[in-house]
């Protein structure tokens, strides 16, 4: 009898440490705070795969982002991780990371893609990590000119099954300085055979007739963000007109109107010529 | 690395006035020659700075080697402008509520602290029978700006991108430029500014330029809305578009006939043409900058009274109303 | 010589009285004050003043303005009578320029003044832009303070030479001053060609100078958008300001000086009777051009017109405004047209009212139109819809008066207040006339 409530007790005190160790430890980390963190994948065809990652926190009841926050970026194939580098939030609580292209990671046999960065933890916050999962898709977009209008036609296509994909949210864009101009109709999707085929309105503006044009695939579930890009000269050429080399009114110093100069000078020389004259005239009754 | 700083320093400095580019600790810093500022009274003894390079490390630099534009590498003459832009504005009355948010965002990015802000939005009504409405006003940035007519010494200057800029370290305080504008957008800083910067006033000093108007403000000269080049230069919209809930600002090149407003990017021409725009006062041959889509099939006026303080557009510390003198 | 005994004593130099040296310590004591309010202004900012970002432009300009149109009364006074061959102007030539002097010199300080960063002064010449109305003021005005000086001083050659000799005997240390001014003049007949070569040029220049001066300042205002501003009719209407001003301001010192030199014998009823006339004419003309801005608009009624109109004819600014019109510029304009008024005392009395209404005036023409910006004033403090001067700049603008009056009396305790050299000349030629007569 003695033996079973020994026991017993052993056990009770026990289970009050592991309980009271486990509160402890909760009860510290949730003296951190919770850090959220998000990635996006964007690749650029014939070009360079970003990883996008945003922190951000609820403090004192607002959401505020986090800098500083260092993050390890790896890519996972078949449960096992490989670092591909690190980086570090800047003011705005982003971080972006450059591969050089989608080969610098490994798909897993099905062509299904991980990436995903971790967040070892600070005095601040508690460790987080985010991923994000794709397959890689192929976007040829091209330039096609018929009965003298011009469209984009584009074709989406995952890589590994060779198959085309159809119902995919796509848009045609002109890149502009801050926002691009989007010339597609609204939720515009590609038909069933992975295609679409998008006039281009024949009065945009460019740089020497030039439009730097966009097809981009914007955050798909299963393909993540995939843009193609081209340069179609089919706009009309920017004429830039500024009257900074004018003579105007409100022209620099340099570029006053002549007939100012003309009248300020005849003012100046002519008064000032007088002047001088009289001056000399002074001069003149002293020597006598 | 010390010894080769002081090597391409003294390079630079026997050259006269060459631009160069070095790396320093793995960030991209830039170091320039200071024209002019070469004979000012900076000691050349190792006293150095601290800075923050692109990627966000800090970084210590001798002050000698910093030129003002410190951390994007400026490719446009100051005076000229960013080419071939010609930096445009439209306001949408139709959604204007007097939130009054981008009054705030603009007097904090510039570090406004006088008793006038530089973005107004104004309590309209035309006649008793016609409909009161809001009505933000800003620096025009007019084509024929009167302003830059009448400013004796070329302190205020219209550029080829269309912004017209102050240059707050030539500005004599003449006023005459005030007097001028008939959209009564400048502000005058009467007397010290109290600005608080967060970063510290040397730092402040290195980036002054009429590209960021504010930075700070000199006492006895002119300020007024730039439409924020140092936000262009990043490809950022100015602070008053994106700080709108309402998307009432929309901002673009002309050039490329497109503007946004952060959510909604359309094309120019459509949008005046279908809105009805118009510029404010086109009578005067201003050729402003701004145009502005009347508002028809508006959001609510009266919600707007509620911010509407008819004496005050700046914020205070200690949030009294000023209204009586200083002196 | 002893033929210009009588004269030196009469109009020439004296040493400053009692009284004198009451009124220079009395001008020292507010120049003083001014010079430790500009001083407070330097430090602290225009902040001092009432001005604020909307009457940005208050009493310094005002007062400026009125310097400037004062300036104006040595070109018609010297130049204009001289070229019209208007005898009756010896009197009150040399007081005249005096006063043309001693007021353009204030009206360049005066601007100065009202700028807020004048250690950048450099830039108004440096970076000059010659679209801007203030650089053609930066350059009319130092040429008018040089012209305006060798106006006054090209006929004061022969002067300083007769007070050289005058004093050679028993002032060596004055005799010399006045000779070195002199610049050896010994009337051969040389440099009496120079002089009136000279003297016949400058006045030939002073007067399109006088005119491009005054424009100017009206294009100040006149080349911008505001209401009450943007008049065509701007420049001919401060051209004829300036000619009643100036000669207001010549009327009150010509009185003043007359009074305390007893120069009764020499500026006569008969010329303040030919002045008056002048007078006249100027209010007169000046009157027009009011009619013209003031009242011609209201057919119109332009929006903005009619509210300015509004303001200044029945709203806030009625009182100054009607006292100023009828009582500084209707009545003088109808008394002077009776000959007991253009006496020397009643003149007196008009040409100082007129004087003092010219400066409100030009309060006038500058603040009501400051307050009727196009778009309202909103968004900033209440007191910013008002302006009255601060004491800071009454004190100042009261020191600025205050210098001018100075120079003046300078000029007038060390000059001779009229041409000794031309009254002896006039004094012989009466004498041999007199002769000739008798023969």
């Amino acid at each position: 009898m003695k033996g079973v409530l020994n026991n017993m007790h052993a056990m009770l005190r026990g289970f009050t440490c592991v309980l009271l160790a486990f509160c402890i430890q909760t009860g510290l980390a949730q003296d951190k705070e919770r850090l959220r963190l998000s990635t996006s994948y964007t690749k650029v065809m014939d070009g360079p795969v970003y990883l996008d990652f945003q922190t951000s926190a609820r403090i004192d009841k607002t959401n505020v982002t986090v800098p500083d926050a260092e993050l390890e970026i790896y890519y996972e194939v078949d449960g096992e991780e490989f670092p591909l580098g690190t980086t570090t939030t800047g003011p705005a609580g982003k971080a972006q990371f450059t591969l050089k292209g989608i080969e610098a990671i490994q798909p897993d046999s099905t062509g299904l893609y991980i990436v995903g960065a971790a967040f070892a933890g600070n005095e601040t916050f508690r460790k987080a990590s985010s991923s994000v999962e794709f397959r890689d898709a192929v976007l040829s977009a091209k330039l096609v000119q018929k009965d003298s209008l011009n469209y984009i036609e584009a074709t989406l296509k995952d890589k590994v099954l060779d198959s085309t994909i159809a119902d995919a949210l796509i848009k045609v864009q002109v890149e502009r300085m801050f926002t691009p101009l989007v010339v597609s109709e609204e939720f515009l999707m590609t038909d069933e055979s992975g295609s679409i085929n998008v006039e281009i309105p024949g009065d945009i503006p460019g740089k020497d007739g030039n439009l730097a044009m966009e097809v981009v695939i914007q955050e798909n579930d299963d393909y993540g963000t995939v843009k193609a890009q081209l340069d179609a000269p089919v706009g009309t050429p920017i004429v830039h007109s500024s009257t900074y080399d004018q003579r105007t009114l409100w022209g620099r110093s340099s570029r006053t109107p002549l007939f100012i100069l003309f009248f300020t000078g005849l003012l100046v020389f002519g008064s000032w010529g007088l002047i001088f004259y009289l001056l000399f005239n002074i001069y003149k009754i002293a020597k006598n | 690395m010390d010894d080769q700083m002081k090597d391409t320093r003294r390079k630079f400095l026997n050259n006269g006035w060459k631009l160069g580019l070095a790396s320093i600790v793995g960030g991209a810093a830039l170091t320039h020659l200071k024209e002019g500022f070469a004979f000012e009274s900076k000691d050349p003894s190792g006293k150095t700075m601290e800075l923050m390079d692109t990627e966000g490390n800090i970084i210590e630099v001798d002050p000698m080697d910093i030129e003002e534009m410190d951390l994007d590498h400026v490719t446009h003459n100051v005076r000229r402008g960013i080419p071939g832009r010609k930096f445009t504005m439209v306001v949408d009355l139709a959604k204007c509520q007097n939130a009054l948010a981008c009054q705030r965002s603009c007097n904090k990015h510039h570090f406004v602290t006088g008793d006038n802000a530089w973005l107004k939005v104004y309590k309209m009504q035309e006649t008793e029978d016609t409909a009161p409405y809001w009505l933000p006003t800003m620096c025009m940035h007019c084509d024929q700006p009167a302003c830059v007519t009448v400013c004796p010494v070329d302190a205020t200057f219209k550029r080829e991108d269309g912004l017209v800029l102050i240059d707050n370290d030539r500005c004599v305080g003449c006023r005459f430029c005030m007097a001028a504008c008939p959209y009564s957008t400048r502000v005058f800083n009467w007397n010290e500014p109290n600005q608080e910067f967060e970063m510290n006033m040397d730092m402040v000093e290195e980036m002054h330029s009429p590209e960021h108007a504010g930075m700070p403000s000199v006492k006895g000269t002119v300020d007024k809305c730039d439409f924020c080049p140092h936000q262009a230069e990043k490809g950022e919209l100015p602070h008053c578009v994106t700080a709108c809930p309402n998307g009432v600002f929309y901002f673009g090149d002309k050039n490329e006939d497109v503007v946004t407003n952060g959510n909604e990017t359309v094309r120019l021409s459509k949008l005046l043409e279908e809105n009805a725009g118009y510029r404010m006062f086109e009578d005067l041959g201003t050729e402003p900058s701004v145009y502005y889509l009347p508002p028809k099939d508006r959001l609510s006026f009266e919600e707007g009274l509620e911010n509407y303080n008819e004496f005050q557009s700046v914020e205070k510390p200690d949030s009294t109303v000023e209204n009586s003198d200083e002196s | 010589m002893s033929k210009y005994d009588q004269f030196i004593k009469d109009v020439g130099p004296q040493k400053f009285s009692r009284g004198g040296m009451l009124w220079m310590g009395f001008l020292i004591l507010l120049i003083a004050a001014g010079i430790v309010a500009y001083i407070d202004q330097l430090i602290e900012g225009q902040v001092v003043t009432n001005m604020r970002d909307y009457v940005l432009w208050g009493v310094y300009i005002s007062n400026f303005v009125f310097f400037v149109a004062t300036s104006f009364v040595g070109a018609i006074v010297v130049a204009v009578l001289r070229l019209t061959n208007s005898e009756w102007r010896r009197p009150f030539v040399r007081l005249a320029e005096i006063v043309a002097l001693a007021c353009i010199i204030m009206a360049g300080i005066t601007i100065v003044i009202d700028m807020a960063r004048p250690d950048r002064m450099l830039n108004l010449f440096i970076h000059a832009r010659l679209q801007s109305p203030i650089t053609w003021d930066v350059i009319i005005i130092p040429t008018f303070i040089v012209v305006s000086l060798l106006l006054l001083y090209f006929p004061l050659i022969p002067d300083f030479a007769i007070l050289r000799d005058h004093y050679k005997g028993n002032n060596k240390r004055l005799s010399k001053i006045y000779g070195f001014f002199a610049v050896k003049w010994q009337w051969t007949k040389e440099q009496l060609k120079l002089k009136n070569k000279s003297v016949h040029l400058l006045a030939l220049m002073i007067i399109p100078l006088g005119l491009i001066l005054e424009s100017i300042d009206a294009y100040l205002f006149s080349t911008t958008y505001r209401v009450g501003w943007d008049s065509s009719n701007f420049a001919p209407y401060f051209i004829s300001g300036a000619m009643v001003a100036g000669i207001g301001a010549l009327v009150s010192v010509v009185y003043i000086v007359r009074r305390n030199k007893q120069l009764e014998s020499y500026i006569t009823e008969y010329h303040f009777d030919k002045m008056g006339k002048l007078f006249n004419l100027a209010c007169i003309i000046y009157l027009y051009f009011n009619i013209n801005e003031y009242l011609v608009p209201l057919f119109t009624a332009k929006k903005g017109e009619s509210e300015h109109l509004e303001t200044l004819l029945r709203g806030d600014f009625a009182i100054p405004f009607w006292i100023v019109t009828l009582i500084g510029l209707v009545l003088p304009a109808i008394l002077l047209i009776f000959k007991r008024f253009r006496k020397p005392k009643p003149m007196f009395y008009i040409a100082v009212v007129v004087v003092i209404c010219s400066w409100w005036k030009r309060y006038l023409i500058v603040t009501p139109t400051l307050l009727h910006p196009y778009l309202p004033i909103q968004g900033v403090p209440e007191s910013w819809r008002h302006y009255f001067p601060s004491l800071h700049e009454w004190v100042i603008t009261s020191a600025t008066l205050a210098m001018a009056l100075m120079i003046i009396t300078l000029l007038v305790r060390y000059v001779p207040v009229m041409s000794i050299d031309r009254l002896a000349e006039e004094e012989a030629e009466r004498v041999s006339t007199e002769k000739k007569a008798t023969i």
